[in-house]
């Protein structure tokens, strides 16, 4: 009995190990959209699977640990937003519309997953260059919009626009894929082979 | 969904950080204003967040914060160990200490039950030639004479208590209106409030005696078969019971019997059969309790009744050969006297010789 349940709770070790090099990097994602300070979003997700370890995790199934963290983690930003607003008025009206984002992500899933983002990087790539090298710029180059405009020589409301339909491309061309992953959410990149076999029925 | 133009700027200048506080708070009331704007804004900044999600994530540092899990969590789990552990054997104790609290409770119970009535006694043994002074629980006083045995109670709970006397003792009792105290005798009950009073009642002998100085008592039971009525004495009164109540006992107490004695046979028979219960008002009371004070007064009393109370006194033997001795009367005390002091001073008053030897003292008549 006692060895059955070592063995158990090595496996179940083992498995805690895989779920945070799976799931750490998107959670801390996750946190940094609601929290701007990079440490406390790493602390915030630290605490999100403290928490799941003082939980007899057997009670749990794989499918809803994960569900069971990202919920975990939106819990600690709300705390924390809730501490920040005690402690400073003055950030008041951000901390409320990030509260209110929050809240949005209780009936939505946000898009936290690397396999998403190679498929927005597909999808940018099949993006037309007039609507692609403004994003890209804008993206990953840091360049401020007025800088797009000097460079490419166009009114920096037109870059504003392209970046914006850019973007609104983009997420059409997602929401096609994110219905079926949708589907297969949770159970997606928990484990690199499925995940390797989810992206090639996507591509 | 056609979205003016100052909004998609607005969008794309937050979403870039280069929107003003007011221009944000412009750009938030469009998009609280609709939930479709809502949900427009959150995708759109969703897939512009996401579109650098490799170089965010990786600042996620997994490797270094699994360290700084793993860490913490033997911490935990060790301190978790660690309280349970505490707490289960702090558990363990409290229902060990429990189990031996139920279990005695319940003894006590069950030992109130099957003998509700049994209550530690404290006996006082008082041999011959010497007396004593004990106070009783609740602050009494009792001063217990040569040859007495008191027997009461180790603590003093309940409605009644009850003492048991064998002899002589002198009570001072302390007034409690809430508790009655019976002095119990060979022969009769004393009831006692609060007063004080001596009471001179030896088993061996047929007369019990209790004086009473301050208070009020009472005096209940039976004399031979017969209940009598209850007696209440006053203060400087007497009451004097000749029990009889044994064919045995008027045997062997026949020649100390009634002051009558030899005299009249037929009165003292039928004294025998009728045992009495005399009340002698106005006593003189120092006679009857000086023996607290270390002191043996008498007044006209028969020389065989002195020479019982010298017997108890000195620790002697007293045989007295002669009847007409007997009943020689004395009147006198003693203090600090030696036997053969007392036993001079007696037979200087009325002639008669004696030979004391060891505790033996022979009493005869000089021809």
């Amino acid at each position: 009995m006692k060895r059955r349940h070592s063995r158990n709770s090595h496996y179940q070790n083992v498995l805690f190990e895989h779920l945070f090099n799976d799931l750490h990097a998107p959670l801390y994602f996750y946190a940094l959209k609601f929290i701007d300070d990079k440490e406390v979003a790493r602390d915030l997700v630290q605490d999100a699977f403290l928490n799941l370890l003082s939980k007899d995790r057997e009670v749990f199934g794989i499918v809803n640990i994960k569900h069971y963290l990202f919920k975990s983690v939106r819990n600690n930003c709300i705390n924390y937003l809730a501490h920040l607003h005690i402690e400073n008025k003055f950030h008041e009206e951000e901390i409320n519309r990030l509260k209110r984002e929050l809240a949005f992500y209780d009936s939505h899933k946000a898009l936290v997953e690397k396999e998403l983002y190679m498929q927005i990087m597909d999808a940018l790539h099949e993006l037309p260059d007039h609507y692609r090298i403004p994003f890209e710029l804008s993206r990953f180059e840091n360049l401020k919009n007025k800088e797009i405009a000097e460079k490419l020589h166009i009114p920096v409301r037109s870059v504003e626009t392209k970046i914006y339909r850019a973007l609104v491309m983009l997420r059409e061309k997602l929401s096609g894929i994110l219905s079926v992953i949708g589907a297969i959410f949770y159970t997606a990149c928990l484990f690199k082979p499925i995940n390797n076999v989810i992206k090639h029925l996507i591509n | 969904m056609q979205i003016d133009e100052i909004y998609i700027s607005l969008i794309v200048r937050h979403l870039k950080k280069e929107a003003s506080e007011n221009e944000k708070k412009k750009l938030f009331e469009w998009v609280y204003s609709h939930a479709e704007h809502e949900k427009i804004y959150y995708l759109l900044k969703d897939i512009w967040e996401t579109s650098r999600y490799d170089q965010v994530a990786g600042e996620a540092m997994t490797a270094s914060e699994w360290e700084k899990l793993a860490l913490k969590a033997i911490e935990t789990e060790s301190g978790h160990y660690i309280r349970k552990q505490k707490s289960i054997r702090r558990l363990y104790r409290a229902v060990q200490i429990a189990a031996i609290l139920i279990l005695a409770i319940g003894f006590g119970f069950f030992l109130n039950r099957i003998m509700p009535h049994k209550q530690e006694l404290v006996s006082i043994n008082v041999p011959y030639g010497a007396r004593t002074d004990i106070e009783l629980p609740d602050g009494s006083k009792v001063w217990v004479n040569s040859g007495s045995r008191l027997t009461y109670p180790a603590d003093f709970r309940g409605k009644e208590i009850d003492i048991r006397l064998d002899g002589e003792a002198y009570f001072d009792i302390v007034h409690n209106p809430k508790r009655r105290m019976n002095i119990l005798t060979s022969s009769v009950t004393v009831q006692v409030l609060g007063t004080v009073f001596n009471i001179k009642s030896y088993d061996d002998e047929e007369i019990f005696e209790a004086t009473l100085l301050k208070g009020l008592i009472s005096i209940v039971g039976k004399i031979g078969n017969k209940v009598i009525e209850p007696v209440v004495l006053k203060p400087n009164e007497q009451a004097r019971l000749t029990k009889g109540n044994t064919e045995i006992s008027v045997g062997k107490i026949e020649p100390e019997k009634e002051k009558g004695g030899r005299a009249k046979p037929e009165d003292h028979r039928e004294t025998l059969r009728k045992p009495s219960l005399h009340i002698l008002k106005k006593i003189d009371t120092e006679p009857v309790t000086s023996w607290k004070d270390n002191k043996l007064i008498f007044k006209s009393e028969r020389f065989n009744n002195l020479a019982k109370e010298m017997e108890r006194w000195y620790n002697v033997k007293i045989e007295i050969q002669d009847e007409e001795l007997k009943n020689a009367r004395y009147t006198g005390s003693f203090d600090n006297e030696t036997i053969e002091q007392a036993m001079k001073a007696l037979s200087l008053s009325l002639p008669f010789s004696y030979t004391i030897e060891k505790n033996r003292i022979r009493v005869q008549k000089i021809n």
